[in-house]
């Protein structure tokens, strides 16, 4: 709707007549005395200060309604919410990756445990055993995969280092003070590293950029704030290694020109070698005496005695897979 | 003189029934949401049954080269009875993929890392009439042929484990 506001009658005065293109409400706001220019000085002269302050309440008076219309506020608080709400759901994703991968941290750490106390500790009598560096980069390997599959969008991001120790007094239920760092290779080490019925401990860090986990941004030099899991298992050789083979001797008779001996054995539960030999003397050098092909599971003994002189001893090996181990001395001693 | 049926100064005016089109609008929105997360819920649920299928089908794999565990059952059968303790399965035998097999662990050697994968395809059930496809749920452990007899070079034929009392 359009009005016509005719302010000033006087036809002397050179009256301009402004329209308004605007409703009710806008004439209330703007008066009618600001639309209309008069003559300096006249009677309905306003000074060019008012047409300022009619602007400026124009200005106001839209500001205020711009403020108090309401239509378009859904959209805008939805403008609003949305960043915030993807960033909790984003951010509740990644919190949930984190805590796959501190579970899958603490399976790998018992993994690699449970890798130690199957090939740290060889058996006594077998030099057949996996090395130690063979040992190791299987170990890392296993870990490596194992925690490959929980990565989820964190990339290659991850990184990971395994610690070895050897817990020196196996009663002290203490970890600080109790505790010898080993490298890999020493732990596997066949001769100084782990022992049957020897306790160890692994330790395992993994460390992931967290701008990465948690805003998908890449990792660059700047970013070495990380998110970091770690976690220990605790583990023991086991105390009769698959494989132990046991052997001993006793003197049944002495003489001077010698005496006799009787050489038992025993097995492993889960062992038992393709032939057994006892030798009087070097078996290199020496045919043997006695000799069980296929021995009994539960281990035995010499059926006869052997004779040997006083002071020389008789070597029982045993064969198996194409191998022989000595795996016992007996020396005929007289009292 | 009466408005048009949708003549911009009729319509915020006239709001009678608006509620029951609404209602009309979102009722299959909320029946969608509900089953929706029903079915999630099941296929959660059915993961962790197959997890826990897997985890004890797990010595199977890493004891392979000790014969006893190879002549006391099969790792699909402990997958299997796992799932089927698991009532939202509502299948009785699902299909199934295990990797790797038999002949891929005879090749392996001690130590060797294994990628065991488990797969069942379920068929959705309470989204049935939108999703019809059967949906796969993974399962993935990473672990490791175990020490052996054989790895000690013993003989493989003896019984394990043995009596105790029996031995000297």
């Amino acid at each position: 709707m359009t009005r016509v506001s005719t302010v000033n009658q006087e036809p002397s005065h050179k009256a301009r007549v402004v329209t308004l293109s605007a409703c009710e409400g806008s004439l209330e706001h703007n008066g009618a005395g600001d639309a209309v220019e008069t003559a300096p000085n006249g009677p309905g002269y306003k000074r060019p200060w008012g047409r300022v302050k009619g602007a400026y309440r124009r200005l106001r008076g839209g500001a205020r309604r711009w403020l108090r219309d309401e239509m378009g506020a859904e959209v805008v608080e939805l403008a609003l919410v949305i960043p915030l709400l993807v960033g909790i759901v984003w951010t509740s994703f990644e919190f949930w990756q984190l805590m796959s991968l501190r579970a899958a941290v603490r399976t790998t750490t018992a993994q690699a445990a449970r890798f130690v106390t199957a090939y740290a500790a060889p058996p006594d009598t077998l030099d057949d055993a996996m090395p130690a560096d063979e040992a190791c980069w299987r170990l890392q390997e296993l870990v490596d995969r194992s925690l490959r599959f929980q990565r989820g969008n964190m990339g290659d991001a991850l990184n990971w280092e395994i610690h070895f120790f050897k817990i020196i007094d196996p009663n002290n239920a203490h970890w600080e003070g109790n505790v010898q760092e080993v490298t890999c290779s020493e732990l596997f080490n066949r001769a100084s590293g782990l022992q049957a019925n020897d306790q160890f401990g692994v330790k395992l860090n993994v460390s992931v950029p967290w701008l990465e986990v948690l805003f998908g941004l890449t990792t660059t030099s700047t970013n070495q704030r990380t998110v970091s899991f770690s976690d220990t298992a605790v583990g023991s050789t086991p105390g009769m290694p698959y494989g132990d083979v046991r052997a001993s001797g006793r003197t049944l008779s002495c003489g001077p020109s010698g005496g006799r001996v009787e050489v038992c054995w025993s097995f492993d539960a889960s062992f038992v070698p393709n032939l057994v030999e006892v030798y009087r003397g070097d078996p290199e050098t020496t045919a043997p005496v006695y000799v069980v092909n296929n021995p009994s599971q539960y281990g035995g003994c010499s059926a006869g005695t052997i004779t040997i002189p006083v002071g020389a001893s008789t070597m029982t090996v045993i064969a198996y897979g194409g191998d022989r181990e000595l795996i016992d001395s007996v020396v005929l001693t007289c009292p | 003189m009466s408005l048009a049926p949708f003549h911009p100064k009729r319509t915020p005016t006239r709001r009678r029934g608006a509620a029951l089109v609404e209602y009309v609008v979102v009722l299959p929105l909320v029946v969608l949401l509900f089953f929706g997360a029903l079915e999630v819920f099941r296929l959660i649920s059915i993961k962790q049954s197959l997890r826990s299928g897997v985890k004890q089908a797990m010595p199977y794999f890493n004891h392979w080269k000790d014969y006893a565990y190879q002549g006391r059952g099969s790792w699909e059968n402990k997958v299997r009875h796992e799932l089927g303790r698991n009532p939202l399965l509502m299948d009785a035998n699902p299909p199934l993929s295990i990797s790797p097999n038999a002949a891929t662990l005879n090749g392996m050697a001690d130590g060797e890392v294994i990628e065991i994968t488990v797969e069942v395809l379920v068929p959705a059930k309470f989204v049935y009439p939108l999703y019809s496809e059967p949906i796969p749920i993974r399962e993935r452990v990473v672990t490791f042929i175990d020490s052996s007899p054989e790895y000690f070079e013993l003989n493989v034929a003896t019984p394990f484990p043995r009596d105790p009392a029996a031995l000297p």
